[in-house]
């Protein structure tokens, strides 16, 4: 099991050298130039705009541009955002503890929505409470979360004439200020994330409900109840646990509309930001982050995968 | 035995009833989208206490559906339980709460079902599965519940049981799960056991042990069984009293031994004749019943059985006829019944089974048309976590096997699952590449043959898979899967000729020419099959690997199928390779025979040599374990049953493979490999003890 792990975590480092080179290659081949971009409309001289190139090795051979980055990036620095002049970890760090909490609640609500229901809707197939489960899925997966966000802020406004802190304030400081304004954007991101999960936990239990275990198991005399909820949920959470992890690592930097209609200034707003200003570095650095995110999460599935199925465990 | 079992006692039974189980005219309905199938259409039986009852009939025939409705376990909301009464001491279960049924589940009556493989749960561990019942029934706590487990499974004979009880589904042979699912049954000491063929996923050696195990404990602990089975010889070796079903309705009841030697319906009667038997000379031709079981969703009006009833009359299609009681004990629903009581299956028309010896075949021995030496087929398989692991291990499903076929014959290949034998024939088919060894056809070798040359051997050599409803592709009309070989081998010169060609193929094994049209889900198995031999015999090879071609069949189809292929050979000097794990139908079938276990052939021999005199200590275990069709027989048999299990193909055992379970090995035959001997002229064995 260890020498598993091991194994695992070894793999991810190609994966994420692959990355690397592939966003640095992508970006320089897509067009606009960030140092014209940064001096428009400053009225400076060529000269200026070649000194600028100059300075960030923008005018360097793209091997030597890569080394030189992926050399400082193998000794953790992820180096210095073109735009802001601020270093891309500490750009990125202020911002990563939001998004980080509002995907974590949104997962969590996720979880918590869809696992129940799901298996409800499995349970009592063809029946209405099936029918209102299924409703409420199809609702999620053809709402768009940044409509759902605005009618969550306009609600507020119209019926409580409230509306959510706009600034950032962390858990452990005040968790109810912080759950104030980021418990929204994690309905508004999380109901459309249990939509998924929630359909897949129905066809799920409902497959496994036809196993023949689950006839031993009824025909041990097991409350069905427990049948349920011992013999037929753990086996039938597999494929959910898939569908979750990957989606999670989705949400990571998909979180860039909802942080806009929320105005939080979060991992989501600070990517739009830096595509927009072409800030090369800024780009390199965030899509590496959701890399690492993507490969690691999926190690966890992995991991939680070998517990909750014996077989996986012992091959 | 383990004395602490009777500690347990079944529930105080309420007198009245003398019957531990009586159904009463059930009735049970599918709702489909095609309409309603009639599974069950008023079947009756009883069971005493401690008795063996089986239930027999092909697939479909509504034997399982009865026994789930039993247990009030129908799918639902499709299956529905219309009418009819399940009196269980007295207390009818259909009128039951769902509580109180939940009660009697597992407590009073247990079921053990078909597939030991997906019957226990993959993620709980084989202890907690087997607690279960102990804590729910009888409130146990988890030590005692543990102590009771540890009982059960040394009663049900796995060893270690301690070690064993924290282990998962997969760490356990199909055997031995369907030990730990005899143990779960036997947890509350109930009363009656449903047995839903419990043992037809299995080999034949382990068929026997489970059996013996299952019969054993029901005597030893007084347990009613009620086993459903397909298999005339497990009901012959352990059944009391034996309830025959076909299409939803019971045809016949009676005494294991009055039905086997006096059937009463002409239904059993040929059922009882299309079984090949290791214990009778094999005739020209097996006896068959022709036609397939009804469709339940529109059944015939009269007698299930008069369409294809050789012994039908009038009457027989004028309304179902009566179950009648024609001797003391012995009820047959045939409108005959009383005359064939009389004057015996032969004086109504239905023949008995031919004992005219089969015609000589043209066998030419001079030169082998197929040759294999020394082959051995390995493959490589990765342990511990798959993706990085260096470590791999070989699995050796075939090591080291030679053998010659003879133009025109029929070779047969028999072993128990694991042995090697499908892999024998995949890779002479050259679907998977020796690692080792020799094939030559026609002298020409083909081990290694590429391109045109390998294209020219598959001509020759064609394939008839196990699985007819898997072995077609579903997306194919029939027409097109026929043609598909001659498409691509470019046999015919136009598409009119191809076509022809096809119709001509579908006469020729027994199917009418509008199935061209169809696809295979509107057909039968039996008529699958059929289109997966015409698919063989496009190419118009000379020479055809069977593997396992009549196993997914029902006995009365499999006869028909069998006999076909008999039929075939002789008209276009076809050669088999026959790989089976039924011993009976190989028998039938074969001309000589080879015998294989753990990848290596322990007996080779002339069919009726090797069925006589079995000199290796394997075959004769085998030819033991297989029960024959008649209770007579069987009581006055003394077989021994074939401890352990088939060892894992990764780590054979040293010397003799066979030595784990073998019952004459010594010391010796774990030193040495033995070599296959030629002991008589043309049998030859792989023992040093023989």
């Amino acid at each position: 099991m260890l020498r598993y792990m091991i194994n695992r975590l070894l793999l991810m480092l190609p994966t994420l050298f692959g990355v690397a080179v592939l966003v640095f290659v992508l970006l320089r081949l897509a067009p606009g130039d960030p140092v014209q971009m940064m001096l428009e409309g400053a009225n400076v001289s060529q000269q200026v705009v070649e000194a600028e190139r100059a300075r960030l090795g923008l005018d360097r051979p793209l091997y030597v541009q890569f080394t030189k980055w992926f050399g400082a990036l193998l000794n953790g620095d992820f180096g210095v955002s073109i735009w802001t002049g601020r270093p891309v970890l500490y750009e990125i760090g202020i911002r990563l503890e939001l998004s980080l909490q509002v995907a974590i609640m949104a997962a969590l609500l996720a979880v918590m929505i869809a696992v129940p229901l799901g298996t409800l809707s499995a349970v009592f197939k063809d029946t209405w409470v099936d029918h209102l489960v299924r409703v409420i899925s199809i609702a999620g997966l053809a709402v768009p979360s940044f409509w759902l966000g605005m009618i969550i802020i306009l609600f507020l406004l119209t019926y409580f004439s409230w509306i959510p802190p706009l600034t950032f304030t962390p858990f452990f400081e005040d968790p109810w200020k912080n759950l104030s304004q980021l418990i929204w954007p994690a309905v508004a991101v999380g109901y459309r994330y249990s939509a998924v999960a929630m359909r897949m936990m129905r066809s799920s239990v409902l497959e496994v409900l036809q196993e023949d275990y689950v006839r031993t198991a009824r025909a041990k005399g097991v409350h069905e109840r427990l049948v349920v909820a011992r013999h037929a949920m753990r086996n039938a959470l597999l494929p959910v646990v898939t569908v979750v992890g990957l989606e999670f690592a989705f949400l990571i930097g998909g979180l860039v509309v909802t942080e806009q209609v929320f105005n939080l200034n979060g991992i989501g707003k600070l990517f739009v930001q830096a595509v927009a200003r072409g800030d090369y570095t800024m780009i390199q650095g965030l899509v590496l982050l959701v890399a690492v995110f993507f490969v690691m999460i999926n190690f966890a599935i992995d991991l939680l995968y070998a517990f909750l199925d014996p077989r996986i465990r012992y091959r | 035995m383990d004395q602490p079992t009777a500690s347990i006692a079944p529930r105080d039974a309420s007198p009245g009833s003398p019957w531990l189980l009586e159904v009463q005219d059930l009735h049970v309905h599918f709702v489909t989208t095609r309409g309603v199938v009639r599974a069950v259409e008023g079947i009756s039986y009883t069971v005493s206490r401690g008795e063996v009852v089986a239930l027999v009939g092909e697939s479909g025939c509504g034997k399982s559906v009865s026994s789930l409705a039993i247990m009030r376990l129908l799918a639902k909301p499709a299956g529905r339980i219309v009418s009819g009464r399940i009196l269980f001491e007295g207390r009818d279960l259909l009128e039951l709460s769902e509580e109180q049924m939940r009660e009697i589940r597992g407590r009073d009556i247990a079921m053990i079902f078909q597939e030991p493989m997906t019957s226990l749960n993959p993620v709980l561990t084989i202890g907690f599965q087997i607690m279960e019942p102990l804590m729910i029934h009888l409130a146990m706590d988890t030590t005692a519940a543990r102590k009771r487990a540890n009982e059960l499974l040394r009663m049900v004979g796995i060893p270690d049981a301690d070690r064993r009880l924290d282990q998962y589904p997969h760490q356990f042979s199909g055997g031995m799960r369907q030990r730990v699912m005899i143990a779960i049954g036997l947890s509350c000491n109930p009363k009656l056991l449903i047995a839903d063929e419990p043992t037809t996923a299995l080999d034949v050696t382990i068929q026997a042990q489970i059996l013996k195990l299952m019969k054993d404990l029901s005597r030893d602990l007084g347990i009613a069984m009620v086993i459903i089975t397909h298999n005339l010889g497990v009901v012959a070796r352990y059944a009391d009293r034996v309830n025959v079903m076909y299409a939803a309705r019971m045809t016949e009841q009676a005494t294991a031994r009055e039905l086997f030697s006096r059937p009463l319906h002409p239904y059993t009667a040929g059922l009882l004749r299309s079984v090949p038997r290791l214990d009778r000379p094999r005739g020209a031709k097996l006896e068959t019943i022709e036609g397939t079981p009804p469709n339940l969703l529109d059944p015939p009006e009269g007698c299930r059985f008069a369409p294809r009833c050789p012994a039908k009359i009038p009457e027989s299609e004028e309304g179902p006829p009566p179950m009648v009681e024609v001797e003391r004990g012995h009820y047959s629903r045939c409108v005959r019944a009383f005359e064939m009581a009389r004057v015996g299956p032969e004086g109504l028309g239905l023949a008995r089974a031919s004992r005219e010896l089969p015609a000589p075949k043209q066998i030419d021995r001079t030169a082998p048309i197929l040759s294999v030496r020394g082959l051995k087929t390995y493959f490589e398989v990765a342990t511990g976590f798959k993706a990085l692991s260096s470590r791999r291990s070989v699995v050796r499903a075939v090591d080291g096997l030679t053998f010659n076929v003879f133009r025109g014959e029929t070779l047969g290949l028999v072993g128990e699952s694991g042995c090697g034998k499908t892999t024998v024939g995949r890779t002479l088919l050259r679907l998977e590449n020796a690692t080792e060894g020799q094939i030559a056809f026609r002298g020409r070798d083909v081990t290694c043959s590429r391109g045109e040359d390998l294209k020219r051997y598959r001509r020759e050599m064609q394939v008839i898979f196990q699985d007819p409803y898997s072995s077609l592709n579903p997306r194919m009309t029939i027409g097109a899967i026929i043609a598909e070989p001659l498409r691509v081998y470019k046999l015919q010169p136009n598409r009119a000729a191809a076509r022809a060609k096809v119709m001509d193929l579908l006469t020729q094994v027994g199917l009418f020419e509008y199935m061209a049209e169809r696809y295979p889900h509107e057909l039968s198995g039996g008529q699958r099959q059929r289109v997966g031999i015409a698919r063989a015999l496009a190419m118009q090879p000379s020479f055809i690997v069977c593997d396992e071609p009549v196993s997914a069949l029902d006995v009365s189809i499999q006869a028909q199928i069998i006999n076909l292929l008999e039929e075939l050979q002789k008209k276009f000097a076809l050669t088999y390779l026959f790989i089976a794990h039924d011993l009976a139908v190989v028998r039938h079938i074969s001309d000589r025979v080879i015998v294989m276990y753990l990848g290596r052939a322990m007996e080779i021999a002339e069919r009726d040599a090797l069925y006589s005199t079995p000199l290796h200590p394997y075959t004769r275990a085998l030819l033991d374990a297989v029960p024959i069709p008649d209770p007579e027989l069987e009581s006055r048999r003394a077989y021994k049953v074939l401890g352990g299990e088939v060892p894992s193909p990764l780590d054979p055992p040293r010397g003799c493979v066979f030595h784990t379970r073998c019952p004459l090995a010594s010391e010796e035959c774990k030193m040495q490999v033995p070599e296959l001997r030629e002991i008589r002229p043309g049998h030859y064995a792989a023992c040093i003890k023989v």
